[in-house]
């Protein structure tokens, strides 16, 4: 540790008397150097004036200490458990978005969607997401700590499963792909929902459940179709908003379609549905 | 003059040093000097925590330094034969308390001074060995040996004459 020191020191015009005398020095301070010798530092801790004067320094400081670490420990406490942090995932139209959250569950956000979530509360607090549009869920099982859906009109509890819910301003839909789900609201209106099943409630707070969900449901996610004598017209609405294309020249008498699609491109769907009906149907995107 | 332990702690650290350049110069002997200063530091600061007043700790710290150091050469002198006291060349007080504090200066200089350059210097001007004795001693040029001498004397020249402000590590 170096200590800054005033001295006033004569300037002297260096001639050959002076540069023999500082010659000189410069011998003697070099004949005596030793290195590591003349520490201040250690000379003065040797001294060992600081310890037996700062006892009641020591306990001050000791106190403050105590005092910053106490507070410290308040604030992160206040930080990690009394602050959220939301996050928020939206997603723009005609784009779906894939999501991971941190226990690994994935959700599949359909166009026009918002989720919210706490990552401080997340996956410690709770499982708890919020859900305003259309998603998929693909839960990952947790025996002690549930997870919910939260939407405006009813919330969706579960431990582990596949399910899938909708939130509209003016209903609430949840269809089940496999394993078992609570569908409830806030009046304590609810329901057990298992494999297939498909319930929603609306701003009255009526819940209409059906033990057969629409079979393409999920297609919006995994673009497979199963039409088993339906309308062509109702087969054309539905392909024109999963694949975000507008389908021509539908004809005008009603047509019925028996057919399923697994995941493949909506040109090929229209080949194969021209060729069963003989229609003249075509895209554009 | 009242002084608390911080404050003391300052004079400590300006005066160390140069107090210890002091003594060298009659006493010849590093170990001597230290003891000398050290022991100087402690009783002061007895003094100082009795009560009893000291007017100007610089003044007084250089007298009893002084005093010490004669008393141990004429300690030394009844014991072995009798050298001539050192020749400190007839300075007014004034003037040996600022060599010493310039002498500080330059024992923080070669301090500072680079590993190598400093290993050269030592064994040039402390260890007295030629330059041609440094060369071969350490696998190097003359060449190199003069540089870094020359280099060295540079540095120290530089922070001898420096004004007012130094730093004492």
């Amino acid at each position: 540790m170096g200590e800054f020191c005033l001295f006033p020191v004569l300037v002297v015009k260096m001639n050959r008397n002076n540069m023999e005398k500082e010659e000189k020095d410069i011998r003697f301070v070099a004949r005596f150097y030793r290195e590591n010798r003349l520490n201040t530092t250690k000379a003065w801790q040797k001294l060992g004036i600081r310890k037996e004067r700062n006892h009641a320094t020591l306990l001050y400081r000791l106190t403050a200490i105590a005092a910053v670490v106490g507070l410290i420990a308040g604030f992160s406490w206040w930080w990690m458990y009394d602050r959220q942090d939301w996050i928020v995932i939206a997603s723009p139209t005609r784009t779906v978005k894939e999501i991971t959250l941190p226990d690994d569950s994935r959700i599949t956000l359909a166009e026009n969607s918002t989720l919210r979530y706490d990552r401080k509360a997340y996956g410690k607090k709770n499982r708890n997401v919020a859900l305003d549009g259309k998603a998929y869920f693909s839960v990952v099982h947790q025996e002690q700590c549930s997870f919910t859906v939260q939407t405006e009109l009813a919330n969706i509890q579960v431990l582990g499963t596949r399910f899938q819910v909708t939130a509209k301003a003016d209903q609430t839909s949840a269809t089940v792909e496999s394993g078992k789900v609570l569908f409830y609201n806030k009046e304590q209106k609810e329901a057990i929902l298992t494999k297939g099943m498909h319930a929603s409630i609306n701003q009255q707070g009526q819940m209409r459940i059906d033990k057969q969900s629409d079979p393409n449901a999920f297609a919006w996610k995994t673009r497979v179709f199963v039409y088993n004598e339906t309308s062509l017209k109702k087969v054309v609405e539905e392909l024109e908003a999963v694949y975000k294309v507008h389908i021509n020249r539908v004809p005008q008498e009603t047509h019925y379609l028996t057919a399923s699609f697994d995941n493949i491109p909506v040109e090929e769907i229209i080949e194969i549905i021209n060729q069963t009906l003989d229609t003249k149907l075509d895209i554009t995107k | 003059m009242k002084l608390s332990a911080k404050e003391f702690e300052y004079h400590f650290r300006c005066l160390y040093r140069p107090l210890n350049m002091y003594a060298l110069r009659y006493t010849e002997n590093l170990d001597d000097a230290e003891d000398i200063v050290q022991q100087a530091f402690s009783d002061v600061w007895e003094k100082l925590a009795e009560g009893t007043p000291v007017q100007n700790l610089k003044a007084y710290m250089y007298q009893a330094v002084r005093n010490r150091s004669l008393s141990l050469i004429a300690n030394r002198q009844a014991h072995c034969d009798a050298t001539e006291l050192t020749d400190l060349e007839d300075l007014t007080e004034e003037e040996r308390i600022i060599r010493s504090e310039r002498d500080a200066r330059l024992w923080t200089a070669i301090d500072h001074l680079p590993a190598e350059r400093k290993r050269i210097f030592l064994l040039s001007k402390r260890d007295g060995l030629t330059y041609q004795e440094i060369a071969s001693e350490l696998g190097i040029s003359i060449k190199t040996v003069e540089h870094q001498i020359s280099k060295a004397l540079k540095a120290l020249r530089e922070t001898a004459i420096k004004v007012y402000t130094f730093f004492f590590g």
